[in-house]
């Protein structure tokens, strides 16, 4: 590296006073015009806005970041409650939603168990003339599982007794 | 201002953690840190003197925003000339290309030997004139180096190139600058 290389890449340096000249490097400057420009030119630069720090209020510049993050960080928090009583809302809602769907099919049942038969659309015309204790206790025994309508020490034949073409019969008469 | 705090206090790693932290003072701590670097690097840069301030507040506030991209690999002073460099290249887009203020604009300082300051003051014009004319990269690189004396490698990092492309970007600006200085 020749000595004008050196002094112009220690001149910024020497400047920011980082380093200082070597009595080499001094005798150069004094004597090489080109160095002696470059110098100048780094030393011009580096008084640049000396004053510009003075001119800066650093108190109101602080005040003024420190409280843009504050209310930043208040924002964030704000939105972060925001989106959790969303979520809550929802939540909430999905399970009344399912709740309610749950008990949807239990709604026509009136609290005492009774049947309010005459908004009951039955199939079977046969059944129409039948009045409310009748019917309800016809429901019953089809209802119930076969077994519990046999009565096994009973003389009235159950469905078991019959045979196929007597079990057409019967079902034929049920179905009108 | 020196860039190493005194030995008691703490390094500004530790007032980035303790920032993380919740404690608003080590970002107040950092702010009156490093504030006349970055102001003077903004002014040198292109920026208006009356647009210092409010650059040197945005650069500060997007660095603490941000923070969690600071991870130590440059200082942190290295860190903050990069987002203010970013800011100046947002704001030239801005302003579609326009410098951002003549060199008419800054006020010349009140000091006691006028001769002297008129001549320092001429040079400094002619300096920061000439360095609104270089391309961005080579003034900013030259900037780092002339007024900080930062390393190449210091500068890689903080403009985003590489150690050989600073140097040869600051010879550049060296050239260029000395044909206006004659």
């Amino acid at each position: 590296m020749s000595l004008c290389e050196q002094v112009s890449e220690r001149a910024p340096l020497v400047a920011a006073g980082k380093s200082q000249w070597t009595a080499e490097e001094a005798a150069h400057l004094a004597a090489c015009e080109s160095c002696r420009l470059e110098w100048e030119l780094v030393t011009a630069a580096g008084r640049i806005g000396l004053d510009i720090p003075a001119a800066i209020n650093a108190h109101h510049v602080t005040e003024r970041v420190v409280g843009r993050l504050r209310a930043e960080r208040r924002q964030a928090h704000q939105r972060r409650r925001d989106w959790a009583l969303v979520g809550l809302a929802a939540a909430a809602a999905l399970t009344l939603v399912v709740w309610t769907g749950r008990l949807g099919p239990r709604r026509g049942v009136e609290p005492t168990g009774s049947v309010e038969v005459g908004a009951i659309k039955i199939p079977l015309p046969e059944l129409d003339s039948l009045r409310a204790p009748e019917l309800d206790e016809v429901l019953r025994t089809l209802d119930a599982p076969v077994e519990a309508t046999v009565d096994t020490n009973s003389a009235v034949p159950g469905f078991g007794d019959l045979d196929s073409q007597d079990l057409e019969h019967v079902l034929n008469s049920l179905e009108g | 201002m020196s860039a190493t705090p005194d030995a008691e206090a703490p390094n500004d790693a530790a007032l980035v953690a303790a920032y993380r932290d919740g404690d608003e003072r080590a970002a107040a701590e950092l702010v009156r840190r490093h504030l006349a670097p970055v102001g003077r690097f903004l002014y040198s840069a292109g920026a208006g003197r009356s647009d210092v301030e409010d650059l040197v507040q945005e650069t500060f506030f997007r660095a603490f925003r941000r923070v969690d991209g600071w991870r130590g690999e440059a200082s942190f002073r290295s860190w903050l000339f990069t987002i203010a460099s970013n800011l100046l290249k947002d704001d030239y887009r801005r302003r579609k290309g326009r410098q951002f203020v003549s060199i008419d604009d800054r006020d010349v300082p009140d000091h006691a030997d006028p001769s002297a300051d008129l001549a320092a003051s001429e040079a400094e014009a002619r300096v920061r004139e000439g360095l609104s004319g270089l391309p961005r990269l080579q003034r900013e690189v030259f900037l780092l180096r002339a007024q900080e004396g930062r390393e190449y490698a210091d500068i890689a990092v903080a403009l985003g190139t590489t150690s050989g492309a600073a140097r040869v970007h600051y010879h550049h600006a060296v050239k260029r600058l000395k044909e206006l200085m004659k």
